[in-house]
Protein backbone atom coordinates (compact mmCIF):
# COMPACT_ATOMS: atom_id res chain seq x y z
CA UNK A 1 0.00 0.00 0.00
CA UNK A 2 2.82 2.48 0.89
CA UNK A 3 4.76 1.45 -2.19
CA UNK A 4 1.72 2.04 -4.29
CA UNK A 5 1.30 5.51 -2.76
CA UNK A 6 4.94 6.40 -3.52
CA UNK A 7 4.44 5.22 -7.06
CA UNK A 8 1.36 7.31 -7.34
CA UNK A 9 3.32 10.35 -6.10
CA UNK A 10 5.96 9.90 -8.79
CA UNK A 11 3.29 9.48 -11.39
CA UNK A 12 1.68 12.68 -10.23
CA UNK A 13 5.02 14.62 -10.24
CA UNK A 14 5.98 13.76 -13.80
CA UNK A 15 2.97 15.42 -15.44
CA UNK A 16 3.47 18.46 -13.20
CA UNK A 17 7.03 18.90 -14.51
CA UNK A 18 5.88 18.46 -18.07
CA UNK A 19 3.12 20.91 -17.39
CA UNK A 20 5.58 23.51 -16.06
CA UNK A 21 7.76 23.27 -19.16
CA UNK A 22 4.83 23.55 -21.46
CA UNK A 23 3.44 26.51 -19.56
CA UNK A 24 6.79 28.37 -19.61
CA UNK A 25 7.25 27.78 -23.32
CA UNK A 26 3.74 28.88 -24.08
CA UNK A 27 4.07 32.00 -21.97
CA UNK A 28 7.30 33.09 -23.68
CA UNK A 29 5.89 32.47 -27.11
CA UNK A 30 2.38 33.82 -26.49
CA UNK A 31 3.01 36.98 -24.40
CA UNK A 32 6.20 38.77 -25.42
CA UNK A 33 4.59 42.24 -25.77
CA UNK A 34 2.80 42.03 -22.43
CA UNK A 35 5.62 40.53 -20.35
CA UNK A 36 5.94 43.43 -17.91
CA UNK A 37 3.21 42.53 -15.35
CA UNK A 38 4.32 38.88 -15.17
CA UNK A 39 7.39 38.15 -13.04
CA UNK A 40 8.22 34.76 -14.50
CA UNK A 41 8.42 35.93 -18.14
CA UNK A 42 10.70 38.79 -17.08
CA UNK A 43 13.01 36.45 -15.19
CA UNK A 44 12.97 34.11 -18.17
CA UNK A 45 13.59 36.86 -20.70
CA UNK A 46 16.56 38.40 -18.88
CA UNK A 47 18.91 35.37 -19.14
CA UNK A 48 17.87 34.86 -22.72
CA UNK A 49 18.71 38.45 -23.58
CA UNK A 50 21.94 38.20 -21.63
CA UNK A 51 22.96 35.11 -23.48
CA UNK A 52 22.18 36.51 -26.89
CA UNK A 53 23.85 39.84 -26.17
CA UNK A 54 26.91 38.51 -24.36
CA UNK A 55 28.10 35.89 -26.81
CA UNK A 56 28.26 38.03 -29.98
CA UNK A 57 29.55 41.04 -28.04
CA UNK A 58 32.19 38.86 -26.39
CA UNK A 59 33.24 37.43 -29.69
CA UNK A 60 33.48 40.83 -31.31
CA UNK A 61 35.41 42.24 -28.37
CA UNK A 62 37.83 39.32 -28.40
CA UNK A 63 38.35 39.65 -32.13
CA UNK A 64 39.01 43.37 -31.88
CA UNK A 65 41.34 42.87 -28.92
CA UNK A 66 43.26 40.17 -30.74
CA UNK A 67 43.61 42.38 -33.78
CA UNK A 68 44.86 45.26 -31.61
CA UNK A 69 47.33 43.02 -29.83
CA UNK A 70 48.55 41.41 -33.01
CA UNK A 71 48.70 44.43 -35.28
CA UNK A 72 49.69 47.54 -33.33
CA UNK A 73 53.03 46.64 -31.63
CA UNK A 74 54.71 45.06 -34.63
CA UNK A 75 54.69 48.02 -37.04
CA UNK A 76 55.49 50.47 -34.22
CA UNK A 77 58.55 48.59 -32.85
CA UNK A 78 60.22 47.14 -35.94
CA UNK A 79 61.30 50.38 -37.68
CA UNK A 80 62.76 51.84 -34.45
CA UNK A 81 64.76 48.72 -33.63
CA UNK A 82 65.95 48.43 -37.21
CA UNK A 83 67.06 52.06 -37.19
CA UNK A 84 68.97 51.67 -33.94
CA UNK A 85 70.67 48.52 -35.23
CA UNK A 86 71.81 50.28 -38.41
CA UNK A 87 73.13 53.25 -36.42
CA UNK A 88 75.03 50.99 -34.04
CA UNK A 89 76.58 49.08 -36.94
CA UNK A 90 77.66 52.34 -38.58
CA UNK A 91 79.27 53.63 -35.37
CA UNK A 92 81.05 50.30 -34.85
CA UNK A 93 82.43 50.37 -38.38
CA UNK A 94 83.65 53.94 -38.00
CA UNK A 95 85.33 53.15 -34.67
CA UNK A 96 86.97 50.06 -36.15
CA UNK A 97 88.44 52.07 -39.02
CA UNK A 98 89.76 54.75 -36.67
CA UNK A 99 91.27 52.13 -34.35
CA UNK A 100 92.98 50.39 -37.27
CA UNK A 101 94.47 53.66 -38.52
CA UNK A 102 95.72 54.56 -35.04
CA UNK A 103 97.21 51.08 -34.66
CA UNK A 104 99.08 51.38 -37.96
CA UNK A 105 100.36 54.86 -37.12
CA UNK A 106 101.53 53.97 -33.62
CA UNK A 107 105.21 54.61 -32.89
CA UNK A 108 107.39 51.69 -31.83
CA UNK A 109 108.41 52.41 -28.25
CA UNK A 110 110.49 49.73 -26.57
CA UNK A 111 109.59 48.82 -23.01
CA UNK A 112 112.15 50.35 -20.64
CA UNK A 113 113.05 48.54 -17.45
CA UNK A 114 114.59 50.33 -14.51
CA UNK A 115 118.28 49.54 -14.16
CA UNK A 116 119.65 48.19 -10.91
CA UNK A 117 121.08 50.87 -8.64
CA UNK A 118 124.64 51.25 -7.47
CA UNK A 119 127.59 48.98 -8.09
CA UNK A 120 128.48 45.40 -7.26
CA UNK A 121 128.20 44.16 -3.69
CA UNK A 122 131.38 43.81 -1.59
CA UNK A 123 130.76 40.08 -1.21
CA UNK A 124 129.00 38.28 -4.03
CA UNK A 125 125.90 36.34 -3.00
CA UNK A 126 124.09 33.57 -4.81
CA UNK A 127 121.34 36.01 -5.69
CA UNK A 128 123.75 38.46 -7.33
CA UNK A 129 125.54 35.60 -9.08
CA UNK A 130 122.23 34.46 -10.55
CA UNK A 131 121.47 38.00 -11.70
CA UNK A 132 124.91 38.36 -13.31
CA UNK A 133 124.51 35.16 -15.32
CA UNK A 134 120.84 35.78 -16.06
CA UNK A 135 119.62 32.48 -14.62
CA UNK A 136 117.47 31.36 -11.69
CA UNK A 137 119.02 30.74 -8.30
CA UNK A 138 117.88 27.10 -8.59
CA UNK A 139 119.33 26.57 -12.09
CA UNK A 140 121.21 23.35 -12.82
CA UNK A 141 124.96 23.17 -13.41
CA UNK A 142 124.49 22.69 -17.16
CA UNK A 143 122.41 25.83 -17.49
CA UNK A 144 124.91 27.75 -15.36
CA UNK A 145 127.77 26.66 -17.63
CA UNK A 146 125.82 27.56 -20.75
CA UNK A 147 124.92 30.99 -19.37
CA UNK A 148 128.48 31.58 -18.21
CA UNK A 149 129.83 30.83 -21.68
CA UNK A 150 127.28 33.12 -23.33
CA UNK A 151 127.84 36.05 -20.96
CA UNK A 152 131.63 35.63 -21.06
CA UNK A 153 131.58 35.80 -24.87
CA UNK A 154 129.62 39.05 -24.63
CA UNK A 155 131.98 40.59 -22.07
CA UNK A 156 135.31 39.09 -23.05
CA UNK A 157 138.24 41.50 -22.46
CA UNK A 158 139.75 40.66 -25.85
CA UNK A 159 136.52 41.57 -27.64
CA UNK A 160 135.67 44.94 -26.11
CA UNK A 161 134.80 43.81 -22.60
CA UNK A 162 136.62 44.56 -19.36
CA UNK A 163 138.72 42.44 -17.03
CA UNK A 164 136.68 43.52 -14.03
CA UNK A 165 133.40 42.25 -15.50
CA UNK A 166 135.10 39.05 -16.68
CA UNK A 167 136.35 38.37 -13.16
CA UNK A 168 132.87 39.07 -11.79
CA UNK A 169 131.33 36.64 -14.27
CA UNK A 170 133.80 33.90 -13.36
CA UNK A 171 133.19 34.48 -9.66
CA UNK A 172 129.44 34.26 -10.28
CA UNK A 173 129.89 30.90 -11.98
CA UNK A 174 131.94 29.61 -9.04
CA UNK A 175 129.29 30.77 -6.57
CA UNK A 176 126.49 29.16 -8.55
CA UNK A 177 128.30 25.83 -8.91
CA UNK A 178 129.28 25.80 -5.24
CA UNK A 179 133.02 25.92 -5.73
CA UNK A 180 133.27 29.06 -3.62
CA UNK A 181 131.57 29.57 -0.30
CA UNK A 182 128.68 31.98 -0.48
CA UNK A 183 128.44 35.31 1.26
CA UNK A 184 128.96 35.39 4.99
CA UNK A 185 125.98 35.00 7.24
CA UNK A 186 124.15 38.18 8.11
CA UNK A 187 123.13 36.96 11.59
CA UNK B 1 79.87 25.15 30.16
CA UNK B 2 79.75 26.70 26.67
CA UNK B 3 81.97 29.59 27.77
CA UNK B 4 84.60 27.23 29.12
CA UNK B 5 84.58 25.20 25.89
CA UNK B 6 84.91 28.37 23.81
CA UNK B 7 87.81 29.58 25.94
CA UNK B 8 89.57 26.24 25.53
CA UNK B 9 89.16 26.40 21.76
CA UNK B 10 90.55 29.93 21.64
CA UNK B 11 93.58 29.00 23.74
CA UNK B 12 94.33 25.91 21.65
CA UNK B 13 93.93 27.84 18.40
CA UNK B 14 96.22 30.60 19.63
CA UNK B 15 98.86 28.07 20.62
CA UNK B 16 98.78 26.38 17.24
CA UNK B 17 98.97 29.68 15.36
CA UNK B 18 101.81 30.90 17.54
CA UNK B 19 103.85 27.77 16.96
CA UNK B 20 103.24 27.95 13.23
CA UNK B 21 104.35 31.57 13.08
CA UNK B 22 107.50 30.85 15.08
CA UNK B 23 108.39 27.96 12.79
CA UNK B 24 107.75 30.08 9.69
CA UNK B 25 109.96 32.85 11.06
CA UNK B 26 112.82 30.44 11.70
CA UNK B 27 112.46 28.97 8.21
CA UNK B 28 112.46 32.48 6.74
CA UNK B 29 115.72 33.27 8.54
CA UNK B 30 117.28 30.08 7.20
CA UNK B 31 116.15 30.85 3.66
CA UNK B 32 117.39 34.43 3.87
CA UNK B 33 120.74 33.22 5.13
CA UNK B 34 121.03 30.67 2.32
CA UNK B 35 120.08 32.89 -0.58
CA UNK B 36 121.90 35.94 0.74
CA UNK B 37 118.78 38.08 0.79
CA UNK B 38 119.50 39.19 4.34
CA UNK B 39 123.02 40.26 3.46
CA UNK B 40 121.72 42.02 0.40
CA UNK B 41 119.11 43.80 2.49
CA UNK B 42 121.74 45.05 4.93
CA UNK B 43 123.99 46.15 2.09
CA UNK B 44 121.00 47.72 0.40
CA UNK B 45 120.45 49.97 3.39
CA UNK B 46 123.98 51.25 3.05
CA UNK B 47 123.78 51.31 -0.74
CA UNK B 48 120.64 53.41 -0.76
CA UNK B 49 122.58 56.57 0.01
CA UNK B 50 125.85 55.41 -1.57
CA UNK B 51 126.35 55.30 -5.33
CA UNK B 52 128.95 53.61 -7.49
CA UNK B 53 132.48 54.82 -6.94
CA UNK B 54 134.55 56.33 -9.72
CA UNK B 55 137.19 53.64 -9.43
CA UNK B 56 134.63 50.85 -9.78
CA UNK B 57 133.00 52.64 -12.72
CA UNK B 58 136.34 52.84 -14.52
CA UNK B 59 136.99 49.18 -13.80
CA UNK B 60 133.58 48.17 -15.12
CA UNK B 61 134.04 50.05 -18.38
CA UNK B 62 137.67 48.93 -18.66
CA UNK B 63 139.11 52.43 -19.05
CA UNK B 64 141.96 54.29 -17.40
CA UNK B 65 142.17 57.79 -15.94
CA UNK B 66 143.75 59.07 -19.14
CA UNK B 67 140.87 58.00 -21.38
CA UNK B 68 138.79 60.66 -23.12
CA UNK B 69 135.02 61.00 -23.06
CA UNK B 70 134.72 59.77 -26.65
CA UNK B 71 136.52 56.55 -25.75
CA UNK B 72 134.27 56.09 -22.73
CA UNK B 73 131.13 56.57 -24.81
CA UNK B 74 132.34 54.15 -27.46
CA UNK B 75 133.24 51.55 -24.83
CA UNK B 76 129.89 52.04 -23.14
CA UNK B 77 127.93 51.63 -26.38
CA UNK B 78 129.81 48.45 -27.27
CA UNK B 79 129.35 46.82 -23.87
CA UNK B 80 125.73 47.97 -23.57
CA UNK B 81 124.77 46.46 -26.94
CA UNK B 82 126.64 43.21 -26.36
CA UNK B 83 125.02 42.72 -22.97
CA UNK B 84 121.67 43.62 -24.47
CA UNK B 85 122.00 40.77 -26.97
CA UNK B 86 123.85 37.97 -25.20
CA UNK B 87 124.64 39.30 -21.75
CA UNK B 88 122.43 39.81 -18.74
CA UNK B 89 120.28 42.73 -17.67
CA UNK B 90 122.18 43.04 -14.40
CA UNK B 91 125.54 43.60 -16.13
CA UNK B 92 123.83 45.98 -18.55
CA UNK B 93 122.55 47.93 -15.56
CA UNK B 94 126.03 48.13 -14.06
CA UNK B 95 127.49 49.40 -17.34
CA UNK B 96 124.76 52.03 -17.53
CA UNK B 97 125.29 53.14 -13.93
CA UNK B 98 129.06 53.31 -14.50
CA UNK B 99 128.56 55.73 -17.38
CA UNK B 100 126.15 57.78 -15.28
CA UNK B 101 128.78 57.95 -12.53
CA UNK B 102 131.51 59.16 -14.87
CA UNK B 103 129.36 61.60 -16.85
CA UNK B 104 129.52 64.52 -14.35
CA UNK B 105 133.31 64.29 -14.13
CA UNK B 106 133.76 64.66 -17.88
CA UNK B 107 130.89 67.04 -18.61
CA UNK B 108 132.17 69.81 -16.31
CA UNK B 109 135.42 70.37 -18.28
CA UNK B 110 133.40 70.43 -21.50
CA UNK B 111 131.07 73.05 -20.10
CA UNK B 112 134.00 75.10 -18.87
CA UNK B 113 135.76 74.74 -22.20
Amino acid sequence: MWNRRIGSNSLVCNPLRNGDRRVSAVSTRARPPSGIPHLQPVSCCEPIQWRFHSSPCGRKDSVNHFQILAASPVPMATPLIAGLAVAAAALAGRYSIQAWNAYKARPVVPRMRKFYEGGFQPTMTRREAALILGVRETASAEKVKEAHKRVMVANHPDAGGSHYLASKINEAKDVMTGKTKGGGSAF
Amino acid sequence: MAGRLLANLIVMGGTVVGRAMLQAYRQAIVNANKTGAAQEAINGIRRASKAMTEQEARQILGISENSTWEEIVQKYDTMFERNNKNGSFYLQSKVHRAKECLEPLYQKPDVLN
